[in-house]
């Protein structure tokens, strides 16, 4: 094959793969037997949708009806929607609230992992206090941290 | 020479396609999570920047107007303090904290949904949005029908009766006022009215039949709450719907205060049409329906 010839394949190549990543067809992930829904590739669980099901059929007196279950994967969808568009438009930095529920989130799996790993070795309070540098101590020296202008580092 | 030439550009061609569809391809790569652009980065924590919008906002969570208030020390412990929260939102986004605990989907999804109504209200409504909405909306500003009713109350149906057969033959109305068991309902104001007020005065059963008459019928003995009732309608205003020109300030009001379940129809709209939504029929038997948003499970 001549370097001409090898050079328009891999144009061709190219230009095909970056059609298809432009126009979603790589990221779009084929529907799971057990979700109900997928939306932008995220998948709705069946578990999710039947437990929300039960709940409104707590709820209700009357028997649950097929348009009660539409609304109901269609508010799953919904939420999925609004929950992915608030993160791309930067709530979980930008709201005081959202913020602090991640960050809480985040600190309640790690002294659950305290708990689980250290026992009854030293105190609760001692302990989350050493996990907790432990762990931004770890974070921090696996990240790339750069401050615009030389010196700025405070 | 021409060959030559010929070939130059034929390699100079593919060799720039070739380079466009990389290109194309890293950059439909990176098109969602594109790099936020800000000359007002204090530093970068992976890639992402920490603002000064941010850091004022986090003065002022600890009471501080601003980051212009802080001494040196402490802007620099609440810059590190903001380093270790990007650290561990970051950490938090790359668990999948984010889709997977239902207190943190929770708070997201009602922030996304107040910043949603915030920014809808924070636009005031142009005059072609106030008619759009005005002309989708006609049964909240249509003016319902109002009736001016007369009515007369007896202590049963036979008492009604017997003051109908008394009355002298084309005394009509007037010669039924003066029987001595008729008790006019002087609390029934005679001014027109709609049904929903009529029904408060009269109850339902005689309301509707007075909604049944045409001016100047006289009906037959009703009965009602506490007896029996004799209805003439003197007069009837059919109902209609206000000019939108002559009810604009009406229509401002009440679009604004439908501002919240309006913005988020408006953008879960536009959400569902970006968005690749896809269902799947055997795990959740949902009948074919079209919704509000427009989708078929069909």
């Amino acid at each position: 094959m001549s370097a001409v010839a090898r050079l328009a394949l891999g144009a061709s190549l190219g230009a095909f793969l970056a059609v298809l990543v432009l126009l979603g067809g790589l990221g779009r992930s084929a529907l799971d037997a057990n979700a109900v829904a997928s939306v932008n590739g995220s998948q709705l669980r069946l578990a999710q949708y039947q437990r929300a099901l039960q709940m409104f059929a707590g709820e209700k007196r009357s028997a649950v009806t097929a348009q009660d279950r539409s609304l109901i994967v269609e508010r799953m969808i919904e939420e999925e929607l609004l929950l992915r568009y608030g993160i791309a438009s930067g709530v979980v930095r930008n709201n005081p609230t959202v913020r602090a529920e991640v960050i809480r989130s985040v600190m309640a799996s790690l002294m659950t992992e305290l708990e689980a790993r250290k026992g009854g070795e030293t105190s609760p309070r001692q302990g989350q206090d050493a996990l907790l540098a432990e762990y931004i101590g770890q974070l921090r020296s696996g990240a790339d941290i750069r401050w615009p202008t030389a010196g700025a580092a405070p | 020479m021409t060959v030559l030439s010929n070939k130059f550009i034929a390699n100079t061609l593919c060799t720039l396609v070739a380079f466009t569809g990389l290109v194309l391809a890293l950059a439909g790569a990176r098109l969602e999570p594109a790099a936020v652009v800000s000359g007002d980065a204090l530093v970068w924590v992976n890639e992402r920047p920490i603002t000064n919008a941010q850091l004022d906002r986090a003065a002022q969570r600890l009471g501080a107007d601003g980051a212009r208030q802080l001494t040196a020390a402490e802007r620099e412990s609440l810059v590190r303090l903001l380093i270790d929260e990007e650290l561990v939102l970051q950490r938090a986004e790359s668990l999948g904290v984010l889709q997977v605990d239902p207190a943190v989907r929770k708070a997201i999804v009602r922030a996304t949904i107040d910043a949603v109504v915030e920014d809808f209200l924070a636009q005031p409504p142009g005059d072609q949005q106030l008619q759009q909405f005005y002309r989708a909306h006609q049964a909240v500003f249509e003016r319902p029908a109002r009736f001016t009713v007369d009515a007369l109350r007896f202590d049963d149906v036979a008492a009604a009766r017997q003051a109908v057969a008394a009355v002298q033959p084309g005394a009509g109305w007037a010669g039924l006022v003066t029987s001595s068991a008729a008790q006019p309902m002087r609390q029934l104001p005679g001014v027109p009215l709609p049904a929903q007020v009529l029904r408060r005065y009269l109850g339902p059963g005689p309301t509707e039949i007075a909604l049944s008459l045409v001016p100047g019928e006289i009906s037959a003995p009703v009965e009602g709450a506490g007896g029996a009732y004799l209805l003439r309608v003197t007069s009837v205003i059919p109902a209609y719907l206000p000019a939108y020109q002559d009810i604009v300030p009406s229509v401002r009001q009440e679009y604004l205060s439908r501002g919240r379940e309006l913005a988020l129809t408006q953008k879960l709209a536009r959400l569902w049409g970006e968005g690749d939504v896809q269902l799947n029929i055997r795990a959740a038997p949902v009948r074919a329906y079209v919704g509000r948003r427009g989708w078929d499970s069909g």
